[in-house]
């Protein structure tokens, strides 16, 4: 009742700008929550797993939507920018998969460390940094998070370690920050990430083994997109139970559709599924904090671009397997089915977001195309942390920049 | 990836984009059956993951062995800076590999380059890091006839000199190749003749052509791509002093490299930290004080 009220009076006062449309959304009668049936994990030994339902509030669904909205529509406009060439070198988008961006960090909490590869447009954004920041980053502009001398694949900020372009170097880095916690003592876990190409490789398996002997709270996941690059898994890997390969570490897979001919099991609605992500992440938090040590994830998700944009991505998969995907168990489209069903918001109130989220995309874009480029006396800056300005080489002897800290 | 394929009878191949270094475990024990494995990086950037093999496993066996056992091992990819890449895409190794001594290391420019010296990188019985250039897998040459021959070779060990001159010598290797030819088509409307020597071999480096070029000029420029500290014009500097050529320079060596700092993103920082031709144009005038 209050609500209607205000509303009419927002209206009546002639100081909103809002659609007459908003009045009846704000004075319709939304549940406050819902409760969903999410998919069992499966379980490695673990004795039990990540509950079977969760309570979503109407709050939460609105702020979930709008973030994964907001990673698709940054994604979109980076492959845009990127056939202008206005983005150079790489670019790894990852739309498709913003059920575990989003996911995760709605398990953890802001004090928690991430450390992730490439593909990493979509957790620099949930980590806290602006669309604008990180547009101006691909651009290669001083308004990048990184003043423009990182670009897409090295970004960083506040408990997130990047963005890495080196496969499965980060993951030994995150084995590390979870050492840190464990030494600081402060309840905080650090999740470590990586792909089902990475999870191959033996600096992976020595990361498990410190981090199982010495107990610490790290929780490496595995986003298995089901290709490394153009490899499938089949292809790849020797056993493709990723969630497994932690041997001694207990492990948990969040399934999702898996699509395509061939003698596999059918399309399961999960790991595209935020609200199974954001159980598992939180029962492997848990689990973590309460000093057990580490803890495996596998998520299964997909990326509906190619490896990075120089890969149209269609040469080792179908068309129609991408299109499966999308039309069955996009994410965005799962967590809207979800919450109008439950009468949890409108579709046009979620229209309503997408439209303030394209602006916001627009807004950001203009900027990362209009900010000048970092000032070329910068080149030589933030070679050492802590150091007095020295002079920095350039190409010959005679060409010579400062370097400041 | 597909740079290999025609010029192996046999090959047995399997491709998988992100292990990258996998194959340096299993490359040196497949020669020990008796084959000749070529092992491809996507990158050399990658190759830091696995140059302990590199380096322990293959460059060092023959010496430690006692000439008992053998390692005739290629490994290549694509080396150094490409295009907004970025730092940890855009390393150049030369200096890397060219320090070990068990190692052969190539660089070629052009298309005759790199089919001469990768023929030549298989079919020597030690282990050769060929260090191309992906910038350079696009660029169209003259195919001279006789490189079309399947046994076209080019010896490791062995410079070419791409252009003549009298005035200054300029060595270099890979792309800058290229750089220095077209600051030397400038400077020649000057009136200045630079001679550009091409290393095509880091190592064992070809010293005597370079030695000789500077007997004739009396001037260095060296150019590459890679850092400055302990680089390729560093070696190439140090060894002029120690030999005859030194009495016959009339003015300091100079070097031309990429900027000392990690590579940046941004096209305009990108572009200043490789050597460009005009930083080659201003260092040849320097040298010569003109």
């Amino acid at each position: 009742m209050r609500k209607m009220l205000a509303a009419v009076s927002r209206v009546l006062s002639g100081a909103s700008q809002k659609p007459a449309s908003r009045v009846l959304v704000a004075s319709r009668n939304f549940a406050n929550d819902a409760t969903f049936e999410i998919k069992k994990c499966d379980l490695h030994r673990l004795e039990e797993g990540p509950p079977v339902t969760t309570v979503l509030t109407r709050e939460d669904g609105l702020k979930y939507y709008r973030m994964m909205q907001t990673v698709r529509r940054m994604e979109l406009k980076a492959d845009q920018l990127y056939k202008q060439k206005i983005i150079r070198g790489f670019c790894h988008l990852c739309d498709g998969q913003e059920a575990c961006c989003v996911g995760l960090e709605a398990g953890i909490n802001p004090t928690d460390h991430l450390i992730t590869a490439y593909r990493a447009h979509g957790f620099t954004f949930t980590r806290g940094l602006s669309v604008r920041e990180i547009l101006a980053e691909l651009t290669g502009r001083k308004g990048g998070c990184a003043k423009g001398k990182g670009g897409s694949m090295h970004m960083y900020a506040k408990n997130f370690y990047g963005g890495n372009g080196i496969v499965g170097a980060q993951v030994p880095l995150g084995a590390g920050i979870a050492l840190a916690c464990k030494y600081n003592g402060k309840d905080e876990v650090c999740l470590t990430l990586y792909g089902d190409g990475a999870a191959n490789q033996g600096q992976i398996f020595e990361a498990y083994n410190m981090a199982a002997l010495w107990k610490l709270p790290c929780i490496f996941i595995c986003e298995n997109n089901r290709y490394g690059m153009g490899t499938s898994v089949e292809r790849a890997a020797a056993s493709t139970d990723y969630y497994k390969r932690g041997d001694f570490i207990p492990g948990l897979r969040v399934r999702t559709p898996v699509v395509g001919p061939g003698p596999r099991p059918r399309p399961r609605v999960d790991g595209m599924d935020i609200l199974c992500v954001r159980e598992a992440t939180r029962f492997a938090a848990a689990y973590c904090r309460s000093g057990k040590g580490p803890i495996l994830m596998e998520l299964q998700t997909y990326r509906y671009h190619g490896h990075s944009m120089s890969d149209p991505g269609v040469s080792y998969r179908t068309r129609e397997e991408i299109q499966e995907v999308r039309s069955k168990s996009d994410p965005i489209m799962l967590l809207k089915d979800r919450m109008v069903n439950s009468n949890l918001a409108s579709v046009e109130e979620l229209k309503e977001i997408d439209v303030e989220v394209r602006k916001e995309i627009e807004d950001a874009a203009q900027f990362a195309t209009a900010d000048p480029e970092p000032p070329l006396e910068e080149l030589g800056y933030h070679i050492y942390s802590s150091d007095p300005p020295f002079e920095v080489r350039g190409a010959n002897q005679w060409i010579k920049f400062k370097s400041v800290s | 990836m597909a740079a290999v394929s025609g010029l192996v009878r046999r090959p047995l191949r399997e491709v998988s984009g992100l292990l990258k270094r996998r194959f340096h475990w299993t490359a040196p024990a497949a020669l020990q059956a008796g084959l000749r494995p070529i092992c491809e990086f996507m990158t050399f950037n990658f190759s830091m993951q696995a140059i302990d093999q590199v380096i322990n496993s293959a460059a060092k066996t023959y010496y430690m062995s006692g000439g008992l056992q053998p390692v005739p091992i290629v490994f290549r990819g694509p080396n150094g800076a490409s295009a907004g890449v970025a730092a940890q895409h855009s390393q150049c190794f030369a200096a890397w590999y060219g320090h070990c001594p068990g190692l052969k290391v190539v660089s070629p420019w052009n298309s005759e380059d790199a089919k001469g010296l990768i023929k030549s990188a298989i079919r020597d019985n030690n282990p050769v890091v060929v260090l191309e250039n992906e910038l350079m897998y696009g660029v169209p040459f003259e195919f001279p006839p006789e490189a079309q021959s399947k046994d076209f070779l080019i010896p490791i060990g062995k410079a070419k000199i791409e252009r003549q001159g009298t005035h200054i010598t300029v060595v270099s290797h890979s792309r800058p190749v290229g750089h220095c030819l077209e600051a030397a088509a400038v400077l020649s409307k000057e009136g200045v003749e630079c001679e550009v020597i091409n290393m095509r071999t880091i190592r064992p480096m070809d010293m005597e052509t370079i030695e000789a070029s500077v007997m004739k000029t009396n001037h260095l420029v060296t150019v590459e791509g890679g850092w400055p500290q302990f680089g390729v014009g560093a070696e190439i500097c140090a060894r002029i002093m120690e030999g005859p050529a030194f009495n016959f320079l009339d003015a300091p060596a100079v070097r031309v490299t990429g900027a000392d700092v990690p590579m940046p993103y941004a096209k305009i920082l990108e572009d200043n930290s490789i050597p460009q031709v005009k930083d080659i144009i201003f260092a040849i005038k320097k040298t010569l004080n003109i």
